[in-house]
């Protein structure tokens, strides 16, 4: 069945490859092309795919989307009010420039089809460098169609004040590859925010991959918000490597979709680095919401600390995967990992799964995952002061994962994704 | 206003409550005293609506209108508070949030005007400073690592806020210590009115000796069997419940 899309995907490449887009990232699309052909389809007998199912996005071949619809793109309501960032906008892959930030030479930013000379190098060197293809047939996927994007260069000892935000909005069904690669040089500080959307009814699959190479003693504050609606499938891949001394942040919110994955790996290559991420993943009605996130820690001396909350509701279907890699030389790391998932329905299904391995003898790591219901005392106690039974329980779902916003420096973005939360909290189905 | 008629009910399969009448005029202050296990809580719960609570027989009407048909937050909108004798924690809802979403909600059912946010934040200040609770309690999540005192005195503060007509107070006294006592004491004075019931439902005098009620009841075995004036509680406090007739 998988070979419909996989016949459709290789034979869409081999079109894309030489006729479209930016034709200097012909090498990338070769490989990538070449990898997915090897890549075996997901399949639920394959450990990281286990809890997902792919067989509607598997079932249909797959196409370029076919134009965009600018004016929807613009009555998404996916504008951050009060957000001071500089915006690279896509539709449908393609980069809206009347969307987008107008270009400012005090930031290192480009769209990939905007590039010069240097930087079409420095993105052709660069790109998919920090990821293993291997086992990743998505990855292959988006670089066998690798075409628009966003580059983000910090040089040393700089302060970005202003966040950084690639925003991808689809309008159109078929697939796209927004790719977004950061480079912070040492001691610079940046924020970088991701944000997928979809519009209502369109059949789109987006396969985003971003790469955050994080120089020695560098910051950074990586919001990564995938919005879905109910037939859009997006999966996404995301890196970050460290180097020494360095501290990434990094919050997570996917909700919605008929599949929302993401797959985030934290490379930690510097000893001294801090990681904290923190997620939620909510899925209710037939949408399926996953995290699986791959933390390597390979040097000494270096901590971690992931919070990730997790809700189903309806018919909802959340996984979340946490693997802790600790290598033999990660002596004296201290990693804690704590998953918390509330299940809301009897129809609604979770996974949750922390995985320590651990080859260090001298460290500190503890995890924790938990998977329960709503307090009902609480319930209670609301309704008891005039909440209707709905909104207690979409109150106490949301004080389920406030933590992950209050967690959030930028306040504007942690507005705005309560819009989107109250909707998925509100008139709830879980009988 | 208050008229509880033959309440039975239980929970699971155990009967608690056996044939329960009691009457609350407005204005009034009623006190309702009991041995441990007479079915106080259970008849907090019950008239507040509580999911699990069974009524086999029997009514309550609220200025006649069934209570025990409603879900809990329309018998909130209708006029009843339960102070709760333990307010749960709400972690990740802050006070402010709760107080606002309960008294619009409260407020739009009785047709009352809905207070604006400042107008809400005036209100909230008010009845912050006279439970003496510092402003910053409003920002915390609702009796998220509040002290037991804390806890009840916030438990005041939302019955200031919503006005209700009968005021039932579940063992407020437990767990609390003489200032706090008085705090709360006052709080609940301050909503005596002609209006309005107050039912104090209490395993000790001590609170009486604070807020003095008008009647005086001893609950035992699901039941009221002793009624009186306020001495009664003086003379339970002193003799215990063992000389009622009707207590086990």
């Amino acid at each position: 069945m998988a070979e419909l899309f996989k016949d459709s995907a290789q034979a869409l490449a081999q079109s894309f490859e030489p006729a479209t887009g930016e034709s200097w990232l012909l090498e990338q699309r070769r490989q990538g092309s070449s990898a997915f052909a090897l890549a075996a389809m997901p399949n639920r007998r394959i450990e990281q795919f286990k809890y997902n199912n792919f067989n509607s996005l598997l079932s249909q071949p797959i196409s370029l989307p076919q134009g965009s619809d600018d004016a929807l793109a613009q009555a998404m309501g996916a504008e951050i009010p009060s957000l001071d960032a500089h915006r690279l906008v896509f539709v449908d892959g393609k980069l809206n420039a009347e969307m987008s930030s107008a270009p400012d030479p005090a930031i290192g930013v480009t769209a990939f089809s905007d590039a010069d000379e240097s930087q079409r190098d420095l993105i052709s060197r660069q790109l998919g460098k920090l990821i293993p293809v291997g086992d990743r047939p998505f990855v292959a996927l988006a670089d066998s169609l690798s075409d628009d994007g966003v580059l983000l260069q910090v040089a040393a000892g700089t302060d970005l004040q202003k966040p950084v935000q690639l925003l991808s909005l689809r309008t159109t069904s078929g697939v796209a590859a927004p790719r977004l690669l950061v480079q912070i040089g040492a001691g610079a500080r940046a924020s970088v925010i991701e944000q997928y959307q979809c519009a209502e009814g369109v059949q789109a699959l987006d396969c985003a991959v971003s790469e955050i190479d994080l120089g020695d003693n560098a910051e950074v504050h990586h919001y990564r918000i995938a919005l879905g609606s109910a037939e859009y499938t997006h999966i996404g891949t995301a890196v970050a490597r460290q180097g020494r001394d360095s501290r990434y942040r990094a919050y997570v919110i996917n909700t919605g979709g008929a599949l929302n994955r993401l797959d985030h790996i934290v490379d930690v290559q510097g000893s001294g680095s801090n990681s904290q991420m923190f997620g939620a993943y909510l899925a209710r009605a037939k949408q399926q919401v996953d995290i699986h996130l791959c933390v390597e820690h390979a040097v000494p001396n270096c901590d971690s600390q992931e919070t990730y909350r997790g809700i189903a509701a309806e018919s909802g279907k959340a996984v979340f995967n946490g693997r802790i890699q600790i290598h033999k030389d990660a002596q004296k790391t201290d990693a804690q990992l704590s998953c918390r998932n509330l299940l809301l329905s009897n129809k609604a299904e979770l996974n949750a799964k922390p995985e320590l391995e651990i080859y260090a003898d001298d460290v500190k790591c503890a995890h924790g995952a938990t998977v329960g219901q709503l307090d009902e005392a609480g319930v209670f106690y609301l309704r008891s002061r005039g909440l209707s039974e709905d909104k207690a329980r979409s109150m106490l779902s949301y004080a389920f994962i406030n933590e992950v916003l209050l967690s959030m420096p930028l306040e504007p973005l942690a507005d705005f994704l309560r819009g989107p939360l109250d909707v998925f909290f509100t008139n709830q189905d879980n009988g | 206003m208050l008229k509880v008629e033959n309440l039975c009910a239980g929970i699971e399969d155990k009967s608690i409550l056996q044939g329960l009448n009691f009457t609350v005029n407005a204005g009034e202050v009623h006190a309702i005293m009991g041995p441990n296990g007479a079915g106080k809580s259970t008849f907090s719960y019950v008239l507040g609506g509580r999911p699990g609570y069974e009524v086999t027989d029997g009514t309550a009407t609220l200025d006649g209108v069934d209570l025990l048909d409603m879900e809990p937050e329309e018998r909130a909108q209708a006029g009843v508070f339960l102070a709760f004798q333990y307010p749960v924690e709400v972690p990740g809802v802050s006070n402010m949030e709760f107080l606002k979403a309960s008294v619009e909600s409260v407020y739009a059912a009785r047709g009352w005007d809905v207070p604006s946010t400042v107008a809400f934040m005036k209100l909230a200040r008010e009845a912050c400073a006279k439970v003496e609770l510092p402003l910053e309690f409003l920002k915390r999540g609702v009796n998220e690592g509040f002290s037991g005192g804390e806890r009840k005195r916030n438990e005041i503060l939302q019955m200031l806020l919503l006005q209700p007509k009968l005021c039932l107070l579940d063992e407020t006294d437990s767990g609390l210590d003489i200032d706090a006592l008085q705090v709360v004491a006052e709080g609940v004075n301050s909503l005596r009115s002609p209006d309005r019931g107050i039912v104090i439902v209490t395993h000790y005098q001590r609170l009486l000796d604070y807020i003095k009620p008008d009647f005086v009841h001893v609950l035992a075995g699901g039941k009221i069997v002793k009624s009186g004036g306020p001495e009664l509680a003086l003379e339970l406090e002193e003799k215990g419940y063992g000389w009622i007739e009707g207590v086990a």
